[in-house]
């Protein structure tokens, strides 16, 4: 029944503003994360809601543009979230972290960092659950433990948004999603 | 604020250029053209980076500068002599590679490149591929023969694109023209350069860099290379397609990649 509700739900998520619990951070965010489109649509395709699981996870691959400082992050891929990492539980999406940590590990040798993302449908700027607060705090937080070199996270999608949030050195902070334009979706390459 | 009732065909786009960040690398014939249209436009901030100063040969080409400034650096003059229109125009006197320059190409939604010589638009197209930042770049050439007659004028409006081709791809910089370009700075040859074909690229660049930003005219991707031919008097889209990906410049391989050394495996 619940599944069939979340159906319904999504089928009608152009109609009501996106689910969310906390007011919007005002002002601008001093980090910036380059999302390329293609990304962004990747992940759109990847958190679609399916009858074996409500809400999708996928895992953006990030890392520093440069050296020097920590308040641009760039997204330069996309991994599937596996379907043994799921496992059962009463959250929309429940995963074992241990998968999720074997992920992190591996990625850190290519100096990347992982973002946990997921969708809420709806339209507009989308917010984190009490639940997804919990879990960027208890799980993605903690992957940045002892880690100079990649940045983490978590951001939430709706159908026309994204709001997400990565690791400082003061813990979870804002950052404001920059969709880059990207050759497959602007660029004409078969004149 | 401007007023946009003449470009209201793009839409929600005006906020988005309202809110953008645009680096314009090159204060000279070309990127003065780009820094005023983008005041006109009323882009959000316009970071001009530029480290020289005005000679009084740039005069001729360089918009929205006068006798009386020379000397002056030519970025802190267009910063001066544009205020007003509607953009926030910060003078950067830096060289791009510069951590001043670094840190504003890596924060802008968008760079224009109007630099001469390879190596710099070189540094530039890297530095926005590590940004993730795409990056329009021009340039103009006027070959002269041994007469010191005109033999050829051609130029470029090149769109670089994370997971596009580059500049690399099209051949405009091969490490022989880098290797030229170095005698060349060296040897100090003067480069013929005229104003009206500094504006055809430079009003090109920016034509693209709106449709970039605004997407006011999704169906129609833009081609990533235009061709400025001035004896014919044509832009026009190369006849040789270029097709993806890059391999010189990754998307997966953008940011700071310094990779560990790979997992030992137990024999």
């Amino acid at each position: 029944m619940k599944t069939v509700l979340r159906a319904i739900r999504d089928r009608l998520a152009g109609f009501w503003p996106a689910r969310g619990t906390q007011p919007q951070p005002t002002g601008p965010a001093e980090i910036r994360l380059h999302l390329p489109r293609c990304l962004r649509e990747s992940l759109a395709a990847q958190t679609v809601p399916r009858v074996a699981c409500p809400e999708p996870l996928a895992l953006l691959r990030l890392r520093y543009a440069g050296e020097e400082r920590r308040d641009v992050i760039v997204a330069v891929g996309v991994l599937p979230f596996a379907e043994e990492a799921y496992v059962e539980g009463d959250a929309g999406a429940n995963f074992d972290t241990r998968w999720l940590i074997a992920r992190a590990n591996d990625e850190l040798f290519t100096n990347c960092g992982l973002m946990l993302v997921h969708s809420h449908g709806g339209r507009g700027t989308p917010d984190f659950s009490w639940t997804d607060r919990r879990t960027n705090h208890d799980v993605m937080a903690p992957l940045a433990i002892g880690v100079a070199t990649a940045p983490y996270g978590a951001m939430v999608l709706s159908t026309d948004g994204q709001y997400a949030v990565v690791t400082t050195s003061a813990g979870l902070a804002p950052a404001t999603v920059i969709i880059v334009p990207d050759a497959t979706t602007r660029l004409d390459l078969s004149a | 604020m401007i007023d946009a009732s003449r470009m209201s065909f793009l839409g929600p786009g005006l906020d988005r250029l309202a809110a953008a960040t645009i680096s314009v690398v090159g204060a000279g014939g070309g990127g003065s053209h780009v820094v005023q249209q983008l005041a006109h436009l009323g882009v959000g901030t316009v970071a001009i980076i530029d480290a020289d100063g005005l000679e009084s040969s740039n005069v001729n080409r360089v918009v929205a500068t006068h006798y009386r400034d020379l000397g002056r650096p030519k970025a802190e003059i267009l910063a001066a002599n544009l205020a007003g229109l509607g953009a926030t125009l910060v003078p950067v006197i830096a060289r791009a590679t510069s951590a001043e320059g670094r840190r504003w190409i890596e924060r802008s939604d968008l760079v224009i490149g109007a630099v001469d010589g390879m190596r710099s638009r070189d540094a530039i197209e890297r530095l926005c591929r590590a940004a993730i930042v795409p990056y329009l770049d021009i340039g103009l050439s006027i070959v002269l023969d041994e007469a010191g007659h005109v033999a050829g004028i051609g130029g470029q409006v090149f769109t670089s694109l994370p997971g596009g081709p580059c500049m690399r791809c099209a051949e405009i910089i091969t490490d022989e023209r880098l290797a030229a370009d170095r005698e060349e700075y060296v040897a100090g040859a003067p480069e013929q350069q005229v104003v009206s074909m500094n504006g055809i690229l430079a009003s090109q660049a920016v034509t693209g860099a709106i449709a970039l930003l605004t997407d006011f005219a999704p169906a129609f991707p833009m081609p990533p290379w235009l061709q400025y031919d001035g004896l014919l008097h044509e832009l026009k889209t190369p006849s040789v397609p270029l097709l993806g990906p890059c391999p010189h410049h990754s998307l997966a391989l953008a940011g700071w990649l310094v990779p560990l050394p790979p997992k030992r495996v137990k024999s």
